[in-house]
């Protein structure tokens, strides 16, 4: 397959594929809306087969680890036989069974909880060493933060009845309008970045050589 | 002695002991209700029994600790008014937590499966599948979670589309809202809420406050204040008072950090003035 | 007949004029050499970046949010490209995290084609562009930048909360951070906790920075018009409905 092709070929799929769905989305066209709703369907389908490339770039990478007895390769194999082993498990006894149930109930979803518990402990350490009042717009940011985390819980009814209300009032009118501001000009960055993407202006990815 | 180099492993461990007191020994902190969450209960109240919920559940281990609470309490709200339940992910996890529902609180309120609630499978491709969902949510859906086909399923056979939903809740820490306030919400104009983690204001405030959203559930807060609504007390309620020392902790550490900050920017000041002298 | 669906006739309008001014301002740029970006602090320390990392010896680490694939991804290609061609100017390494299996091929030729592009193919290392996935990136990003001791971070992308996880970590082994998403909930951590910081729609122009394509800054110059006609709307919007009329409302609405 020659390079321009591997270039060309998915610029051009993006470009009808782009067409016909912003015609779909402004347009009663029957022929149309019946194209459109497949693509969006064949999304959904390449989406969940991603999943593969997914498991074959970890067992290609932590293969790899073990061929060349890297450090901690050791939990290159656990990795491999953990992925391997859920994914058979699964395949052979649905994910409705008691065996998968049981790891999935007893093992990942309080791991990943733990995980994401982590977070306190990161936003800790950002407490005491990122959040510096160095100029009065951090001042003013300082301040709203404290209001609104105070506000937010009991604690904060206790120091002071109005925390509640003043916290109401932070999140609505500033809040909102400055977040609005911010929303807007994202909003119109993706419309900018998904037309040049659609057009094929946009070509970082594709890769590719010659850039 | 510099303070701002402190061993920040001292920090967690008063963090781990301010969180856990209140876990052994509750405060009863006060709790205020928030305009967004009352506007979510009044929308449940308003619906009549009968009504078709669908619950777009993309709770995940990640979220549990507030969205799951937010879910529950809202799925009791709606078990206790009678409304019909129909659950959707685009989470992987999401069909778990669904059937958690289905047989920690749907079932021993009486529902009966398939005419009461749906548990539906999860749908890879996030908008797109919400997409597929709000145009021919029949034909996304052939089957259910536990594969029995939708044609066997009375309360599938009654949602020819969104028309046919009263309500559409959102639980996620991501973007899921927005994908239903712009596929559901603009298009059919069903009424949407939102169950989020705390940080997602920034995201929904503007569309709670257009109105977009009929209601906004934050964080484990929101979850707390809806339990106190329907008075059941949850998961939500048990963990604000930990809540509450931990964002004070948050707050004193924030403060001391800078009061040290600005006496050592004062000090290399005050040393620096002197050594040009 | 084609008729425009209810309620997005005033959307289609926006739509063909935002073409059509993007069109022009594509016109006038291929012509011109004078091309109107302000300096974008962060994208400018990219270079810095680069080279503390190959004094320091170490690698830099390139981490994408865990969001869902949408336009911040394909704005974070860009950036990627550009430090990957860097990297591979000064034979430094840049370990890539990657939490999302359907763009793992597009990320590995990416990077690939920055090392082909500088002439240096045989210095690619596959390894080096890791699927994490997105249950387990954060632990694995963490044990990344602890064993590696990454001199540089580079988060860019569709960010969660793992945004101050990372910002923290890469703190703790002393790197240098650049970051940009456009998720509001997620720009004050990154402000806090980075030395530079991309706010929002600036990582959508970061390609067009980058690259100085007189097209893409086409595109960019017709976002900033459009802007400031969301801006005139507002204005107007809001002393319409103050005043109580709706006409607007009913206009926008159709």
């Amino acid at each position: 397959m020659s390079k321009s092709f591997r270039r060309e070929f998915p610029m051009w799929v993006g470009l009808v594929v782009g067409i016909v769905v912003i015609i779909d989305y402004f347009f009663n066209i029957p022929v149309l809306s019946i194209l459109s709703k497949e693509i969006v369907q064949w999304r959904n389908i390449v989406a969940a087969f991603a999943l593969a490339l997914g498991v074959g770039n970890l067992t290609r990478i932590h293969s790899h680890a073990i061929g060349q007895k890297k450090e901690y390769w050791f939990f290159s194999i656990l990795l491999l036989v953990t992925m391997y082993g859920y994914i058979a498990l699964g395949l052979i006894t649905t994910s409705k069974s008691v065996p998968y149930r049981f790891f999935w109930d007893n093992m990942f979803q309080p791991l990943s909880g733990t995980w994401y518990s982590m977070t306190v402990f990161y936003m800790t350490s950002a407490c005491w060493r990122a959040f510096r009042i160095k100029t009065p717009q951090a001042a003013v940011m300082m301040g709203a933060a404290v209001l609104a985390m105070l506000g937010q819980v009991g604690i904060g009814q206790v120091i002071w009845s109005q925390l509640p209300a003043i916290k109401s009032w932070l999140q609505g009118p500033p809040t909102t309008a400055g977040m609005r501001g911010i929303t807007i000009g994202a909003a119109l960055g993706m419309i900018s970045m998904s037309f040049r993407v659609i057009l094929g202006l946009e070509r970082s990815h594709l890769g590719g050589v010659g850039e | 002695m510099n303070m701002l180099k402190t061993d920040i492993r001292i920090l967690h461990a008063i963090l781990v002991l301010v969180i856990l007191f209140p876990l052994f020994r509750p405060m009863g902190l006060p709790l205020t209700i928030t305009k967004p969450v009352k506007d979510a209960y009044d929308l449940v109240e308003s619906l009549p029994k009968g009504s078709i919920v669908l619950h777009a559940n993309d709770v995940a281990p990640s979220n549990e600790a507030e969205n799951w609470c937010q879910l529950l309490a809202m799925v009791k709200h709606n078990v206790a008014k009678g409304h019909r339940i129909i659950l959707v992910s685009t989470v992987a996890e999401g069909p778990m937590y669904s059937d958690r529902i289905r047989r920690e609180v749907a079932e021993p309120a009486g529902y009966v499966y398939g005419k009461d609630i749906v548990v539906l499978p999860y749908r890879a491709g996030n908008e797109t599948a919400v997409t597929a969902l709000a145009e021919d949510f029949q034909g996304s859906y052939r089957a259910d979670y536990y594969g029995t086909p939708s044609s066997q399923l009375s309360l599938m056979q009654e949602v020819k589309s969104m028309k046919d939903i009263a309500m559409v809740g959102c639980w996620t820490s991501g973007d899921l809202g927005l994908w239903y306030i712009r596929q559901v919400e603009a298009k059919y104009k069903t009424p949407t809420v939102t169950g989020i983690v705390a940080v997602g204001l920034t995201l929904y405030g503007p569309f709670q406050a257009s109105g977009q959203l009929k209601g906004l559930l934050l964080g484990q807060a929101g979850a707390a204040e809806y339990e106190t609504l329907i008075k059941s007390p949850g998961k939500g309620l048990a963990a604000m008072d930990a809540q509450s020392m931990g964002h004070l902790y948050m707050v004193l550490l924030i403060v001391i950090a800078n009061i040290f900050y600005f006496q050592a920017k004062r000090q290399s000041a005050a040393a620096a003035g002197k050594g040009a002298r | 007949m084609w008729v425009i669906r209810t309620g997005r006739v005033s959307v289609f309008v926006f739509f063909v004029l935002f073409a059509y001014l993007g069109y022009m301002a594509m016109s006038r740029f291929k012509k011109s050499r004078d091309l109107p970006i302000r300096r974008l602090a962060g994208l400018d320390a990219i270079d810095e970046a680069v080279g503390r990392i190959t004094e320091m010896g170490r690698p830099a680490a390139f981490v994408f949010g865990n969001g869902t694939l949408e336009a911040q991804w394909f704005a974070a290609f860009d950036i990627l490209r550009y430090c990957s061609r860097e990297t591979a100017k000064y034979n430094a390494d840049m370990i890539v995290c990657n939490p999302l299996a359907e763009v793992q091929p597009v990320v590995e030729e990416v990077v690939r084609g920055a090392y082909i592009a500088e002439g240096k193919p045989q210095d690619y290392k596959p390894d080096n562009v890791r699927y994490l996935s997105d249950t387990g990136l954060r632990a694995a990003v963490l044990g990344i930048f602890q064993r590696e001791k990454v001199a540089a971070n580079f988060m860019f992308g569709n960010y969660y909360h793992e945004s101050v996880i990372f910002a923290e970590a890469g703190n703790a082994v002393g790197a240098i951070q650049i970051s940009g998403t456009a998720n509001t909930h997620q720009i004050p951590f990154f402000v806090a906790s980075c030395d530079y910081t991309l706010l929002g729609e600036e990582i959508f122009a970061a390609g067009t920075y980058l690259s100085r394509d007189p097209a893409q800054v086409g595109s960019l110059v017709a976002q900033e018009y459009a802007k400031y006609f969301a801006v005139i709307v507002l204005i107007i919007g809001t002393i319409m409905s103050t005043m109580g009329y709706k006409t607007l409302d009913q206009i926008l609405s159709r």
